[in-house]
């Protein structure tokens, strides 16, 4: 009986995981070094109104570095853009505009700036440090069948993030986000997100994320393909001369 | 609208602060259908805002035409040279393309449509007259109809254009109604007093006021405006009961009285009470001093509406009646 009384005290501590031990499970998921994908912008907004983007991504460090270029719509074609994370100071930002033959940077000063009018900022894009959160884990809940970690995470000061608090739905068995909702400052729902994600090369990547503006009655769905992993996409492709040549693949 | 308020009073003191020191009260607009990328459009907007603001009264306009060339020359390392439209529709893109990288997708929302197939110039300008708004919108659909092409139509709208419209629609209506509220006041009486000629004597004090009532604007300079068309109108409601009151005292005395003396009579019967009426209606004039200008219009207005309907049925009813009492007595 006591050993009995010691495996079930032993499961339940096993699984009272704090909310930021959840968030440090999820932070130390494997991730590849490198990324690249055809990515897929489709923005909706509330009239029903679309705009469709179409662009190559090449990644690495968790998208701290990335590089697009544009290849929809067809105006488009030709812009490049490139971002730079740098920790504790505005993210690096420059583009390539082929009509006037310039690069030219482009203002980071505020993270809840909209990425290319989509209904995703640069905050929703980029990394989320732990040590700028608080953590505090909800009952677990199920969604498609699928067991969840639910996570309040208020962002600190610090942080200078655009939100009061997200709730996230992260997947117990892959430790991957499935659901977010997103709070303004006001504590009004701003933001609902959902993610899906498959395997492959031995990693969980996201295959599509749909986003709605709820007040803006805007959305945004973003699709990834010809999704590639760890090709050895070297750090120097992360220069400004490399925004004016379109890549092969 | 802003001459509906008294000089001193609280709201023409701020409409007049907004006119002087902001950019004024009356919004104008023009809708511009077009590539809103193609460099040709966007010059037409610049030029339209410019013949737009060379009117005195027009403080400012704007467009999506001027935040195209505030982004040209932001790129062109703030260069003031570079503050112009430019010269293709590639440039014009990558300046939209750049601004989304970052901008917030709605900033435009209110200069362009999501499509870019739709732009609006908005202008302000200080309070016009009835006049210069239907001076202004008539220049500037001329400059309009100039710029119109196979690839850009305009449409000048605004609440200039709604003013204007408004304008004409009341001034328009107010006539209709108060030519049909005459004919129809005509046949009611001829019903009732069983005679189209007493019909067409019942609204002769009535005409002759807003005769005379028109006459006194022009005179004294009054603009026909939406707001006196509407309140001449007044004349014929309250100008009506004159005339009943004596074409009823003639008839039945007709029946009693000699044709020498009827229309003595009839005076000496309802002329006191009907400059007693008159009178005391006269109490409308307290409305005089109220410090919302339609309010002084309608006191003044019923005050001359009392007198001239109340004389108009005591001198040319009754004298109309005296002159053709022989056709009235004989079938009335």
């Amino acid at each position: 009986m006591k050993k009995y009384l010691l495996f079930n005290l032993l499961i339940f501590f096993l699984n009272a995981q704090s909310g930021i031990e959840i968030a440090k499970m999820v932070d130390s998921r494997k991730i590849p070094k490198d990324q690249s994908n055809i990515t897929k912008m489709v923005l909706t907004n509330s009239k029903g109104k679309q705009r469709i983007n179409i662009v190559i991504s090449k990644s690495m460090d968790g998208n701290k570095k990335q590089i697009m270029w544009f290849l929809e719509p067809k105006d488009d074609k030709g812009v490049a853009f490139l971002k730079i994370e740098k920790k504790g100071k505005d993210d690096e930002m420059r583009m390539w505009l082929p009509a006037f033959k310039k690069v030219r940077r482009i203002s980071s000063k505020k993270r809840g700036d909209s990425f290319m009018g989509s209904d995703l900022s640069y905050e929703d894009l980029s990394t989320r440090e732990i040590a700028d959160h608080n953590y505090s884990r909800l009952d677990d809940q199920t969604i498609n069948l699928k067991l969840c970690y639910v996570l309040e995470i208020f962002p600190k000061k610090e942080s200078s993030s655009s939100y009061s608090k997200h709730i996230s739905w992260i997947e117990q068995s892959t430790l991957m986000v499935l659901k977010e909702e997103s709070f303004d400052k006001r504590g009004q729902l701003k933001k609902k997100k959902e993610f899906l994600n498959k395997e492959l090369n031995d990693y969980l990547v996201m295959e599509r994320i749909f986003v709605e503006d709820v007040q803006k009655k805007h959305s945004t769905e973003v699709t990834f393909e010809d999704y590639k992993v760890d090709t050895g996409i070297s750090i120097k492709l992360f220069q400004e001369k490399n925004l004016k040549r379109l890549p092969r693949n | 609208m802003v001459n509906f308020f008294k000089p001193g009073s609280e709201i023409r003191d701020s409409w007049d602060f907004l006119d002087e020191k902001m950019t004024g009260t009356i919004d104008i607009r023009v809708r511009v259908e077009g590539d809103m990328k193609n460099p040709e459009t966007l010059s037409s907007m610049i030029n339209l805002q410019s013949i737009m603001e060379k009117d005195e009264k027009v403080t400012t306009s704007y467009s999506i035409a001027n935040i195209v060339e505030q982004m040209h020359r932001t790129v062109m390392d703030d260069d003031p040279n570079y503050e112009i439209i430019p010269e293709n529709r590639a440039k014009v893109n990558n300046l939209f393309t750049m601004y989304s990288m970052s901008g917030d997708p709605d900033d435009f929302s209110t200069m362009v449509d999501y499509d870019y197939n739709v732009g609006l110039i908005t202008a302000f300008s200080k309070v016009m007259t009835t006049i210069e708004i239907f001076d202004y919108v008539e220049k500037m659909n001329q400059e309009v109809k100039l710029l119109k092409g196979s690839d850009i139509n305009l449409e000048f709208t605004g609440m200039i254009v709604i003013l204007r419209d408004l304008v004409v629609m009341i001034v328009n209506s107010s006539v209709l109604s108060i030519i049909l509220s005459l004919i129809i006041i005509g046949i009611i009486a001829s019903l009732f007093f069983k005679r189209i000629l007493w019909g067409v004597l019942a609204v002769l004090p009535l005409s002759s006021a807003i005769i005379i009532n028109f006459g006194f604007m022009g005179y004294f300079g009054i603009e026909l405006s939406h707001i006196t068309a509407l309140l001449s109108s007044i004349i014929i409601g309250v100008g009506v009961d004159f005339s009943i009151h004596y074409i009823s005292q003639f008839r039945r005395l007709s029946q009693s009285v000699d044709s020498k003396k009827l229309s003595r009579e009839v005076i000496d019967d309802v002329g006191y009470p009907i400059v007693l009426d008159a009178g005391s209606n006269m109490g409308f004039g307290a409305l005089l001093f109220s410090v919302f200008l339609p309010i002084q219009y309608i006191g003044g207005l019923m005050v001359f509406a009392m007198v001239s309907t109340s004389l108009g049925a005591l001198t040319i009813l009754a004298a109309s009646a005296e002159l053709l009492k022989n056709r009235l007595i004989d079938k009335g």
